[in-house]
C-alpha cells in the first residue's frame, strides 16, 4: 500500500488526449485520478488477488461473466454508462443465481472526451457497485484516435458465487409456471430515445437501470423452487420470454391488461409506432415461480427496493411449445415473437 | 377522457362484437362463403392483428388486408433511387424509420447506412429541415412517404423552407393517393370485395367525398373508421349493416376526427406544392394512373429528383418484382399470405422478398409476426 | 408529466390567436396537428357504442337468468 504514502496523483488537463493511452505519466495520473482514487481497489498489479469464504463451501461454484456497454447518449435520465456496466454485468450473474462478488472494468475512451465525464461515470459506478455490494478490482484504460470511438466503452466482467444447491435455468420451466416481473416496462429504452433527441420527445423517464441481486437473494429465501430469471435487456420482455420459452420447450401466455407500463412510456410508443414489449431494460427481470410458491415471490420481490412494482403478468404452458402468446386485452390474441433485427420507429 | 382509450374498453367491445355476429348472420355469411370486408389501411391491418380482431370476429366476416401501407408498395426502383441520392458526397438522407429495411435491387436504407451513407431517422420532415439549418454546407434531402395523411406534413415543410430560402433542403417525393388504387381493385374482374373499411387519417385530410365513386359507380358500401380498436369494428359494422339492408353509401364513424370536408389548410397546402404524376409504379400492383404526386416545377428548388436528376423518367426502369412473389394476390384478397409458396420460407421479415413482408403494416408481416397460422396452431 | 414534443398547428388554426387552442385537444401526426377532436361528435360516437354494450349486457343477463331458470 506504499502508494498511500505519497500524495494522490491529478490529472491537469481538461480533456483526454492520445497522451493519457501512451502507458506513461499522464496515463498512471489519469487512472490514479479518475479511477484507481474511487473503485479503491485491493492493490496495483496487473491482477487482483482475492479470496472469499464462500468459494471455499463444497458444492459452490464460480460465476464468471462479461460484457461490454455502448450507449449514446453516454449520459442519460436514471443513470450514465457507468451504471449499466455494473449493473448489466452484477446481473448478468445474479440471475443465474450467483452472488456477485468482484469486477474488472475496462475502458476505451475516445480521444476529447472531458475528464470531468469520466469522473462522473467512474462514480456512477462505484455508487451502483456499493449498492449491489461488490467491488471493482481491477481494470484497464485504452485511448483511441477522435472519430475511432464513440466517447467511451466500457467492459465489465464479472465473479460471482453460487451457493450450494443453487440451479436456475431456463430449461427447468415446467408448464403452470408463473411468470413475474419486479416493476415497469421499456423505462430505459423509453429513456434513450428521448435523451437521444433525434425525435425531438421529451419525457420525465428515466431508466430503470439498477442492481438485481438482492432482490433475487431475497426472492431465493422466500421461493426456494424458483426455476429462472431473465434480466429483460436488449430486445425487452419479448426476447427474455422467447428465450426461455425456448430453452424449456414451452409455452408462455402473457396478459396486455397485466403488463406494468407508465402513460409516457405507451405515450413514446404510440407516438413512434413502438412495441413495448422489445424496448430495452436495466433493472428489470422476469422469473418463472411454481405457482405455489409464485404469492411468496411476489411478496418478497415488493418488499425489496427494486420489486415494489412487482406482479404476474402470465404463465408457461404445455401447449404451443416454444412460443410466446399475448391475450390482447380485448381477449384476441397474438403471438410474441423474437425481434427482427433493430426495432424501428413506424410512423407514416 | 383522452379520447383514445375510451375507445379501447373491452366491456364495450363485447356488445360491438354480438352485433357484428349478429349481422354477419343475419346477412347469411358463413366461413365458406364469407363476406369478404377490406381494411384499406395498414394501420388497421396492424391494428387488427395487434388487437387478435380478426380472432374475435366471426369466422363468415373475412377481412381483406388492402393496400393502404405506404412503405410495402414503395417500389424498389424508388429505394434504388434514394440510395443512389443518399449516397453522393455531402448528402445527409432523412427518412421516417419505415422505410429503412424495405428492400432495393441493390440494397436498402439499413445497408446503404452500414456502408457509409449518411441515413439519419426522423418523426417529422421538419426535423429534416432543422437538420439542414444546421448543417449549412450539407445538402438534406427528406425521403418523403406516405398517404393523403402525410402529404401535408411535407408541403408545409416545403413551403417553410421556400419562405426561409432554406436551399439546402429538399424532398425525395413519394407521395401517393388512396383512391386510384381502390378504384383499380374495384374495377379488377376477380375482384370478391363486398364493402371497405375507410382509412380515417387520410379522410382527416382529404374528407370522405373522395370516396362517393366507391359507393356511387361500384355499388359497395365505405365507412371511413378511427384506428382504435373499438372505432376499427364499430366500423365493420357499420360496412355489415348496409350490405345486409342493400345500402351503398359513404359513411363516417371517425366524425370526431374527420370533417366531411376534410382540412382546408393541408388541402391548399397540397395544391400549392404537388402536382399529379401521369402514373406511380405500386410495388405488388404495377403503374396505377394518377396515384402519385410530383413536386411542381415552382418548388423545384426543393424537389430532390430536380436537384440530384434522379427519378421518373430520368433513367431505364427495372419494374420487375421478384420471382414468385404474389402480393398482388394477397392485397386483391384471391390469396391469405401464407398461401403464398414464399411465405415464411423465401420471404420472412428478416429478408423480405415482397412488399408486404416489408412492414409490420404489410398482410404478410403482420400474419408472421403477430399469428395467422402459428396463433391458430397455438389458441 | 406526459411525453412532450413541439409540434405545427398551421393545420387546425383558424381565424384565431394561438392561444384559443389551449384546452383541446388535437390529433398529431409527424409533428403536425392534423385535426381538432370534435368533442360532441366523440361523446355521440360514444353513446352509440356504450348503447351496443348495455343491449349485449341485457341479453347476456337474460340468457343467464334462463340458464338459471332451466337448472
Amino acid at each position: 500500500m506504499n502508494q498511500r504514502l505519497r500524495p494522490p496523483r491529478r490529472v491537469v488537463a481538461d480533456r483526454v488526449t492520445l497522451a493519457h493511452g501512451g502507458g506513461g505519466k499522464a496515463m498512471r495520473d489519469l487512472i490514479e485520478d479518475v479511477f484507481t482514487s474511487v473503485f479503491a481497489p485491493p492493490g496495483m498489479e496487473d491482477q487482483a488477488r482475492l479470496m472469499h469464504p464462500s468459494l471455499l463451501e463444497p458444492g459452490a461454484q464460480l460465476a464468471f461473466t462479461t460484457d461490454s456497454f455502448v450507449v449514446s447518449p453516454m449520459e442519460f435520465p436514471g443513470g450514465d454508462i457507468g451504471t449499466i456496466a455494473v449493473c448489466g454485468t452484477v446481473n448478468d450473474l445474479a440471475v443465474g443465481g450467483a452472488r456477485p462478488l468482484w469486477l474488472s472494468a475496462a475502458f476505451i475512451i475516445e480521444e476529447g472526451v472531458e475528464i470531468a465525464t469520466l469522473r462522473r461515470i467512474a462514480r456512477s459506478m462505484q455508487t451502483a457497485a456499493e449498492v449491489a455490494g461488490v467491488r471493482i478490482v481491477t481494470g484497464d484504460t485504452k485511448v483511441v484516435g477522435r472519430g475511432s470511438g464513440d466517447g467511451v466503452f466500457v467492459t465489465t466482467a464479472g465473479v460471482g458465487v453460487i451457493p450450494p444447491g443453487r440451479d436456475l435455468l431456463a430449461g427447468k420451466v415446467r408448464p403452470g409456471d408463473v411468470a413475474l416481473v419486479n416493476g415497469v416496462l421499456g423505462d430505459h429504452g423509453a429513456a434513450i430515445l428521448a435523451a437521444r433527441g433525434d425525435m425531438a420527445l421529451t419525457t420525465d423517464v428515466v431508466s430503470d437501470c439498477q442492481p438485481l441481486n438482492l432482490l433475487i437473494e431475497a426472492v431465493l429465501a422466500a421461493a426456494p423452487d424458483v426455476r429462472c430469471a431473465r434480466d429483460a435487456t436488449r430486445g425487452g420482455l419479448a426476447s427474455a420470454l422467447n428465450e426461455i420459452a425456448d430453452a424449456a420447450g414451452v409455452g408462455v401466455v402473457i396478459a396486455e391488461a397485466d403488463l406494468p407500463l407508465r402513460p409516457e412510456v405507451k405515450g413514446v410508443c404510440e407516438i413512434l409506432g413502438l412495441d413495448p414489449l422489445y424496448l430495452a431494460n436495466e433493472g428489470t427481470l422476469v422469473l418463472f415461480v411454481p405457482p405455489d410458491q409464485a404469492a411468496a415471490a411476489l411478496a418478497a420481490m415488493r418488499g425489496t427496493a427494486a420489486g415494489r412494482g412487482a406482479c404476474s403478468i402470465g404463465q408457461a404452458t404445455a401447449s404451443h411449445p416454444g412460443t410466446v402468446v399475448m391475450k390482447t386485452v380485448f381477449g384476441g390474441g397474438r403471438i410474441v415473437d423474437m425481434l427482427v433485427g433493430e426495432q424501428l420507429p413506424r410512423i407514416c | 377522457m383522452n379520447y383514445a382509450d375510451e375507445f379501447r374498453d373491452p366491456v364495450a367491445a363485447r356488445g360491438v362484437l354480438a352485433a357484428i355476429a349478429r349481422v354477419t348472420d343475419e346477412i347469411g355469411a358463413t366461413r365458406e362463403k364469407p363476406v369478404h370486408i377490406m381494411e384499406i389501411c395498414g394501420g388497421h391491418t396492424h391494428a387488427i392483428f395487434r388487437y387478435g380482431l380478426d380472432k374475435l370476429t366471426p369466422p363468415g366476416l373475412e377481412f381483406i388486408h388492402g393496400p393502404g401501407c405506404p412503405v410495402c408498395v414503395l417500389p424498389m426502383s424508388r429505394i434504388d433511387e434514394c440510395v443512389e441520392i443518399a449516397e453522393r458526397p455531402g448528402v445527409i438522407m432523412t427518412t421516417f424509420g419505415d422505410a429503412m429495411r424495405v428492400p432495393g435491387h441493390r440494397k436498402s436504407l439499413i445497408q446503404a447506412k452500414a456502408d457509409g451513407a449518411d441515413i439519419r431517422m426522423v418523426y417529422s420532415p421538419l426535423d429534416a429541415l432543422e437538420l439542414a439549418r444546421r448543417h449549412p454546407d450539407r445538402e438534406v434531402v427528406f425521403f418523403g412517404l406516405g398517404f393523403e395523411t402525410t402529404t401535408p406534413s411535407t408541403a408545409l415543410t416545403i413551403l417553410q423552407a421556400a419562405a426561409d430560402g432554406q436551399t439546402n433542403f429538399s424532398v425525395f417525393c413519394n407521395h401517393i393517393t388512396v383512391p386510384p388504387p381502390i378504384k383499380a381493385l374495384l374495377d379488377d374482374p376477380h375482384m370478391i370485395l363486398d364493402g371497405f373499411v375507410g382509412p380515417g387519417h387520410v379522410s382527416m385530410v382529404i374528407g370522405v367525398r373522395p370516396y362517393d365513386f366507391i359507393a356511387r359507380d361500384y355499388g359497395k358500401p365505405i365507412v371511413v373508421a378511427g384506428f382504435e380498436p373499438l372505432d376499427l369494428l364499430q366500423s365493420v359494422l357499420m360496412v355489415l349493416e348496409q350490405i345486409r339492408d342493400g345500402r351503398a353509401e359513404v359513411e363516417n364513424q371517425y366524425s370526431r376526427v374527420v370533417p366531411d370536408d376534410g382540412n382546408p389548410v393541408s388541402i391548399a397546402a397540397c395544391a400549392e406544392v404537388y402536382a399529379p404524376r401521369p402514373s406511380f409504379e405500386w410495388r405488388g400492383l404495377g403503374e396505377i394512373d394518377a396515384s402519385g404526386l410530383c413536386i411542381r416545377p415552382a418548388y423545384a428548388a426543393w424537389d430532390a429528383e430536380v436537384k440530384f436528376g434522379v427519378g421518373y423518367g430520368k433513367g431505364p426502369r427495372a419494374v420487375a418484382e421478384p420471382d414468385g412473389c404474389r402480393c398482388g394476390d394477397v392485397m386483391t384478397g384471391r390469396i391469405k399470405p401464407h398461401a403464398c409458396p414464399q411465405f415464411g420460407t423465401g420471404c420472412t421479415p428478416e429478408m423480405p422478398l415482397g412488399a408486404l413482408m416489408v412492414s409490420s403494416e404489410g398482410a404478410c408481416a403482420a400474419y408472421y409476426q403477430y399469428g395467422g397460422l402459428r396463433l391458430e396452431a397455438a389458441l | 408529466m406526459g411525453v412532450r414534443r413541439q409540434v405545427n398547428v398551421a393545420c387546425i388554426l383558424k381565424d384565431e390567436p394561438i392561444e384559443a387552442l389551449i384546452g383541446t385537444w388535437s390529433l398529431i401526426h409527424v409533428g403536425f396537428a392534423m385535426s381538432r377532436i370534435n368533442e360532441e361528435e366523440a361523446a355521440l360516437t360514444l353513446d352509440i357504442l356504450r348503447q351496443l354494450g348495455e343491449a349485449q349486457a341485457e341479453i347476456e343477463a337474460m340468457r343467464a337468468s334462463e340458464r338459471m331458470l332451466a337448472s
